[in-house]
């Protein structure tokens, strides 16, 4: 008789939480990677934010954030010293750009974190009791809020509050939720029907158990690959927010209100104005590029 | 093997489907039409049909994925026409069931260990002082090693998954299972594998089964008892043995031949042989008489105008046919 | 193995490796496949799932995966080396000598054209009589789909893809290739999918239509029972080899091989007896095979040599080869 009779098998080692995590985790990133553009965005941000981060470190002059003047310096083109130049009041653009990134990724993070679980969470209840009159309500007032511009809606908003970065950042919040309820409800009208889901309630799950355990994990997928994108949508906005006056207030750095005030020195003193730009475009750059892998990364799960 | 008491009985079982759009709007898809049947504790009723039978709808509908639009079902004295939302726990605990595709009724975000304490948790049924080691002997029951513990479904080959959705039914300790198909979409070795446990576990806790397949063969090695079903109503039901040394529907007879065998022993069996022609008909338009009355090398005018009734030839042995008088 | 060209053998692939590259290196499917056809010959290749019976066939036509590669072997169509082909070459493979009938049917049907476009369009370019005239077009697409049993053929031409059934799809496909008769048909499973009684009734259209048009027949299937009513010859697959060929009646009256002998056990009959145990163990990971004999793992007589070497093909006579050290011999398949 044959003592090797054990064959190999598709994964030979016993399998434990972490080690099947690791596995998958490798996996992910041999997905991610396939896509270079997708390497070279995630490279993008991962540098942003050691500079947004690491700014007292990193920054040649980082009190510059504050009110700091230095007329001696003033309007001072790209050079040795000053790598992006001064700014009218002799403050170091490029310092004043790794501490305005801080405020990007808050005001992405920030908006993120309240309107994805928020408006997911709706859009599952209304997805999973499509035809009931609750699920009706929350997607009509869904198309209402898909229907304003956002840029508009936040706008109002920060026009009835006071301008700061909180009040901005919740402006937003309002404007952006029902792209996740969309999202999230198409996704749980199709899953509901699907046969694991009904063998779960045959078994007689909950239905919290099921909205959470068994349609919300395969809804992830679809929900982290446009939070990824949003990212540097959101980023933007905020920027245009700062630009109009609205958002973060002098003397802490913004990129759009950097580049506002830059805005009348053109074309002479362009640095002053270009490169927050530049910067601004950096990083939804970097977001957009991460958003092609994130997607090949969480799609097809196989 | 001592059969039991009668636990599942079903009389004059309807199912009908309303089409709601399109040209045929206001009619119905007549999926069963009047079928008996019951099953004994540790007896296994195989219920064979091809497409349009109705066979899988059967087991729907005793499973509580659908209600019964007409005719009673009862299970251990208690009525279970009513879809599974409305029903108790303990029925929900006590009847379970296997699907055709375990691709599609395993959640691929959740592993082993999830899937299988799912019905335990929800039944109160884990064991606080060992949760672990009893998801551990649920695999064992199946022959999966305890190594799968956290994987997912999509790394488990097709036989193995099934093997883990059979656990997961066996975990509430039922007294039935409804098993649709289990194994059509599995190699044969694999097939094989799985019958046999299934057929060990039926002895260890007197299971009954309700087995649903097209494949003839199969039931042969497995059922006790064998329905066949055309176009929502039973055609034959009869005791293993009866049923494949003396078929007498038309269909069964059809269905016999159309079987690719793979023995001498075999042909034997299929004595009448009859060419399969024609097609099921649209389970819309049933058509008048006899439902099988387009495709029957029987048929006479009879067929055509008068539906035949369920008939007893023999103790046990039910036809529905014309002509089996003559 | 060249030889076999010479006896004017339709197919002939002589120790075929395929490999496929993934993330997590290099899977082995085929080790070292030999076929044979020849004209009017119907074989049946019989192998459970991941045996490599589609690469086998797949890589006739070369529509393997773009991962694909072929480190090794051999495949002649009609004389000509496949694998040298050139691409106008290859078209005409695939376009004039050889039909497939895939086992998804929407991998052949276009979505967005009506089956009655798609059979015409077939039929036009395969160089049948009078194939240009629209019709003789519909009289031939007819008559095949009424020769699998399709209901109301002429309202089926004019529908879409997805207004069919999966069963429905995949006798329009059979259809098509009925229609279009080639030198050989390739059929992957074709009536996996269809009620037992329509399966009879295609196959043995099929059958009837190779034999009338002496084409050859490669049919896949899992089934000893389908093979046994539909072929000539059968190749017992395992994990990327061929482990046994025989004539069907040679086969059925005696297994060699233990696979063979396993399998047939492992199939319920209808007078009953119960099935076997099934086979012990799992198909070898084709990422790190086993060295020597693939089945040795699970065989019950394999011994240390086998899981060294591996066996070569062995004719026991009248074309009844065996991948098996026991049945070693001089003359290979």
């Amino acid at each position: 008789m044959n003592e090797e009779s054990k064959t190999t098998s598709i994964n030979e080692t016993a399998s434990t939480p972490k080690r099947d995590r690791l596995d998958e985790i490798k996996k992910l990133w041999y997905k991610f990677s396939l896509n270079r553009m997708s390497v070279v965005g995630l490279g993008i941000v991962l540098f942003v934010l050691i500079l947004a981060v690491f700014q007292p470190i990193l920054a040649p002059y980082p009190d510059h954030v504050g009110a700091v003047v230095d007329f001696q310096n003033a309007s001072k083109a790209p050079c040795a010293s000053y790598w992006m130049g001064t700014d009218t009041v002799g403050r170091d653009i490029m310092s004043r750009i790794f501490y305005a990134y801080r405020g990007a990724f808050t005001m992405g993070l920030g908006v993120l974190i309240v309107t994805v679980p928020f408006g997911s969470v709706l859009g599952l209840i209304a997805g999973y009791w499509k035809n009931k009159w609750y699920s009706t309500l929350i997607m009509r007032v869904t198309d209402v809020f898909l229907a304003l511009p956002p840029m508009i809606l936040a706008l109002c908003v920060c026009s009835i509050l006071r301008p700061n970065m909180f009040n901005s950042l919740l402006a937003m919040c309002f404007a952006w939720w029902p792209w996740y309820t969309r999202l999230t409800y198409s996704m749980a009208t199709s899953l509901r029907n699907e046969m694991y889901v009904k063998s779960s309630e045959l078994l007689g799950a909950s239905k919290a158990h099921i909205l959470f355990k068994e349609i919300l994990p395969n809804c992830t997928g679809s929900i982290l690959t446009k939070a990824t994108l949003d990212m540097g949508w959101v980023i933007l906005t905020g920027a245009t927010l700062s630009f109009v006056g609205l958002g973060e207030q002098p003397p802490t750095p913004a990129l759009g209100t950097m580049v506002s005030d830059g805005a009348k020195y053109l074309p002479t003193q362009w640095w002053i104005s270009i490169f927050p730009a530049l910067a601004i475009m950096l990083i939804v750059l970097g977001f957009n590029l991460m958003g092609d892998g994130v997607k090949d990364m969480l799609s097809g799960k196989e | 093997m001592l059969m039991g008491e009668i636990i599942l009985d079903v009389k004059g079982l309807k199912k009908y489907f309303p089409i709601t759009k399109g040209k045929q709007k206001g009619l119905f898809v007549k999926a069963i039409d009047g079928i008996d049947f019951d099953i004994r504790e540790g007896e296994t009723l195989g219920l064979v049909g091809e497409s349009g039978s109705g066979k899988s709808t059967t087991a729907y509908n005793v499973i509580g994925m659908y209600h019964a639009t007409a005719g009673t079902m009862t299970f251990k004295g208690q009525d279970i026409s009513m879809s599974s939302d409305k029903r108790s726990k303990q029925l929900k605990r006590d009847i379970q069931m296997v699907f055709q595709d375990p691709g599609t009724t395993l959640n691929p975000q959740r592993n082993v260990r999830q899937i299988l304490t799912l019905p335990l948790a929800i039944h109160n049924m884990i064991d606080q002082k060992d949760p672990i080691g009893q998801v551990l002997r649920l695999l064992e029951t199946v022959e999966l090693p305890a190594e799968y513990l956290y994987k997912y479904p999509m790394s488990l080959g097709g036989g193995e998954r099934q093997m883990l959705a059979i656990a997961r039914a066996l975990s509430t300790d039922p007294s039935m299972i409804v098993l649709d198909e289990p194994t059509s979409s599995l190699d044969v070795s694999i097939q094989a594998k799985i019958i046999n446990m299934l057929l060990r576990l039926q002895k260890q806790r007197n299971l009954s089964y309700l087995f649903i397949t097209h494949d003839l063969s199969l039931m042969r090695n497995l059922a006790t008892k064998v329905a066949i079903m055309y176009l929502g109503k039973i055609a034959e039901i009869a005791p293993v043995e009866v049923f494949f040394s003396k078929p007498r529907h038309p269909y069964t007879q059809m269905l016999l031949s159309a079987i690719p065998v793979i023995s001498e022993a075999e042909e034997e069996i299929r004595q009448n042989k009859i060419e399969s022609k024609g097609e099921i008909p649209s389970p819309v338009n049933v058509p008048v008489g006899c439902s099988f009355n387009t495709r029957c090398p029987y048929a006479t005018r009879r067929c055509f105008e008068e539906d035949p009734i369920m008939e007893e030839t023999e103790p046990g042995h039910f036809v529905r046919c014309h002509m089996v008088h003559t | 193995m060249s030889e076999k060209n010479a006896t004017g053998s339709v197919v002939d692939i002589c120790d075929l490796h395929v490999y496929y590259k993934t993330y997590a290196g290099m899977v082995k499917v085929l080790n070292g496949v030999n076929l044979h056809v020849s004209p009017g010959e119907k074989v049946a290749i019989v192998g459970e799932t991941g045996c490599g019976k589609t690469t086998t066939v797949k890589s006739i036509l070369r529509i393997l995966a773009n991962n694909s590669v072929v480190p090794e072997g051999e495949i002649f169509f009609k004389g000509q080396d496949v694998l040298k082909m050139k691409t106008a070459q290859v078209k005409q493979l695939r376009g004039s000598g050889v039909s497939m009938i895939f086992q998804d049917p929407t991998m052949s049907l276009n979505p967005v054209f009506t089956i009655g476009e798609q059979m015409f369009e077939a039929i036009r370019n395969s160089g049948q009589k009078d194939a240009n005239k629209k019709d003789v077009q519909q009289q031939l697409a007819v008559q095949a789909l009424r020769d699998t049993s399709m209901p109301d053929p002429e309202r089926i031409l004019l529908s879409y893809p997805f207004q069919l059934s999966g069963g429905m799809r995949q006798r329009v496909c059979i259809a098509m290739s009925l229609a279009t008769p080639r030198d050989m048909v390739i059929a992957d499973e074709p009536t996996t999918n269809l009620d037992v009684t329509i399966q009879d009734q295609v196959l043995r259209i099929l059958t009837d239509r190779v034999e009338s048009k002496h084409s050859s027949l490669i049919l896949i299937t899992h089934s000893l029972g389908v093979a046994r009513e539909t072929s000539d010859r059968i190749y017992v697959m395992y994990a990327g080899n061929m482990v046994e060929t025989a004539s069907t009646t040679e086969l059925f009256r005696q297994q060699l091989h233990p696979y063979t002998v396993a399998l047939m056990r492992c199939i319920p009959r209808l007078s009953g007896g119960g099935v076997a145990e099934g086979i012990s163990g799992r198909i070898p990971n084709y990422l790190d095979p086993p060295a020597g004999c693939r089945f040795a793992p699970r065989c019950p007589m394999a011994n240390k040599r086998c899981f060294r070497e591996k066996p070569g093909f062995y004719d026991q006579g009248d074309g009844h080869c065996v991948a098996c050290f026991l049945y070693e011999k001089e003359g290979g398949c």
